[in-house]
């Protein structure tokens, strides 16, 4: 049971790879946020979906952290990014 | 523009962005802005082309984000610019012709400016000899579009969009990087057919001397140009525009050009009695009522003539030195 897959919005969000950076802004808030190289590994990964499972093996595996650290680090990030509707729901895997 | 920070571990030092990154913000706030005021256009049934940024950004550049820019460049038909000026006023924009003085001959380019925000409404591309109203069809013919931020943005059709490529890097020269990368990039992306029918535009438009110009800035253009055919065509217009020479000289290149009389004469007039919106933008006393304008039409008359023994003496340096 991985959980549910997470996805970026598909619309009014645009953002830019700057090498392990990545800068967006959010039309429909008129946000704009940088994100540094690990927010910006997990973005990469929502940009085609994934479960919160899948994204804290990426950071543990990428940043040699523990997975059940990467686990709640992922889980605020994900988090984060919901309440600022950024990412939906696809579907529960 | 205020920029949230994030990063996805607790553990992570504390976060600036790069330059890179911040410069990437500024063409994504150039985006929301080129984004928000094609909405408004369309809405009032007007139409505009982007050009630059995003237009070449999304096309040379496998990411976006490697090619940085501030401001939004639209492309309007001639006839519909007092409309397009006007709801760009009715936004909040205001002209602002201070931006670019002293940056030489730019009848085409009309900027307006809201706070740090600028739209430059374009004419013409700089660099065609044709009048705006020759031009537009020709550029405006078969748009193509980008997709930015899920929404569409019109962009010139690929042949025009190439030729825009040389016609840029020539007007800012072989110092200004931003242009020459982007001539290289399509120099090494696109086809010699793609090219080629950028040339072919060139003929139509009256800015071939321009394109060879922007060409030659690069050694792998300057083979292009060969291949193109480009060369074969005096290069007085070339060694002006090596030697950073003043308008009135590259306007003698380019009316010696002209094949016929009739040709001749109406550039001699355009150049004489330009339209109002390239007076507005040359000469502050045109940006005073009608009677600064009417005084701006006979300065500029006394200003080509004064500058025009001093050009012609250039022009024929540069013929001979061809």
């Amino acid at each position: 049971m991985h959980g549910p897959i997470w996805r970026l919005r598909q619309n009014d969000l645009e953002w830019r790879v700057i090498e392990d950076e990545i800068v967006l802004v959010d039309l429909a808030s008129s946000e704009y946020m940088a994100l540094n190289g690990s927010a910006a590994l997990l973005w990469k990964a929502l940009a085609e979906g994934s479960s919160e499972m899948d994204l804290a093996r990426l950071l543990s595996e990428t940043f040699d952290v523990p997975e059940e650290v990467a686990r709640e680090d992922v889980a605020l990030f994900i988090a984060a990014l919901r309440s600022k509707r950024l990412i939906s729901e696809l579907s529960d895997a | 523009m205020s920029i949230q920070r994030c990063g996805a571990m607790k553990g992570d030092p504390g976060y600036h962005p790069s330059r890179s990154a911040l410069l990437a913000a500024g063409s994504l706030s150039a985006d929301v802005q080129t984004i928000t005021v094609l909405e408004i256009l369309r809405g009032q049934g007007l139409d505009a082309i982007v050009l630059k940024g995003p237009a070449i950004a999304y096309w040379l550049y496998e990411h976006p984000g490697e090619r940085a820019y501030a401001d939004t460049d639209l492309l309007v038909e001639p006839d519909a610019l007092s409309q397009v000026e006007a709801v760009l006023r009715s936004m909040g924009y205001r002209y602002g012709s201070d931006r670019v003085e002293n940056q030489g001959d730019l009848p085409e380019l009309l900027p307006w400016v809201k706070g740090t925000n600028a739209v430059d409404l374009h004419t013409n591309l700089l660099g065609i000899q044709s009048t705006p109203e020759h031009a537009w069809p020709r550029l405006a013919a078969d748009p193509e579009e980008v997709v930015v931020a899920g929404k569409k943005l019109p962009v010139l059709s690929t042949p025009a969009r190439t030729l825009h490529l040389a016609l840029h890097a020539a007007q800012h020269g072989a110092h200004e990087l931003k242009p020459l990368e982007d001539l290289r990039r399509g120099i090494a992306q696109l086809s010699t057919d793609t090219w080629q029918a950028a040339a072919s535009l060139a003929h139509e438009v009256d800015a071939v001397g321009a394109m060879l110009s922007g060409l030659t800035l690069l050694p792998e253009g300057n083979r292009l140009a060969s291949e193109l055919g480009l060369l074969a065509r005096s290069n007085v217009r070339l060694e002006l525009a090596r030697a950073g020479t003043p308008p009135v000289s590259l306007a003698i290149a380019d009316l010696v050009d002209r094949q016929t009389r009739g040709r001749r004469t109406e550039f001699v007039m355009r150049k004489l009695f330009p339209s109002r919106s390239f007076l507005i933008w040359w000469s502050p006393l045109a940006r005073k009522g009608a009677f600064g304008m009417l005084l701006a039409r006979i300065w500029r008359v006394i200003w080509c003539f004064w500058h025009l023994p001093g050009g012609a003496r250039k022009w024929l340096h540069a013929r001979r030195a061809s």
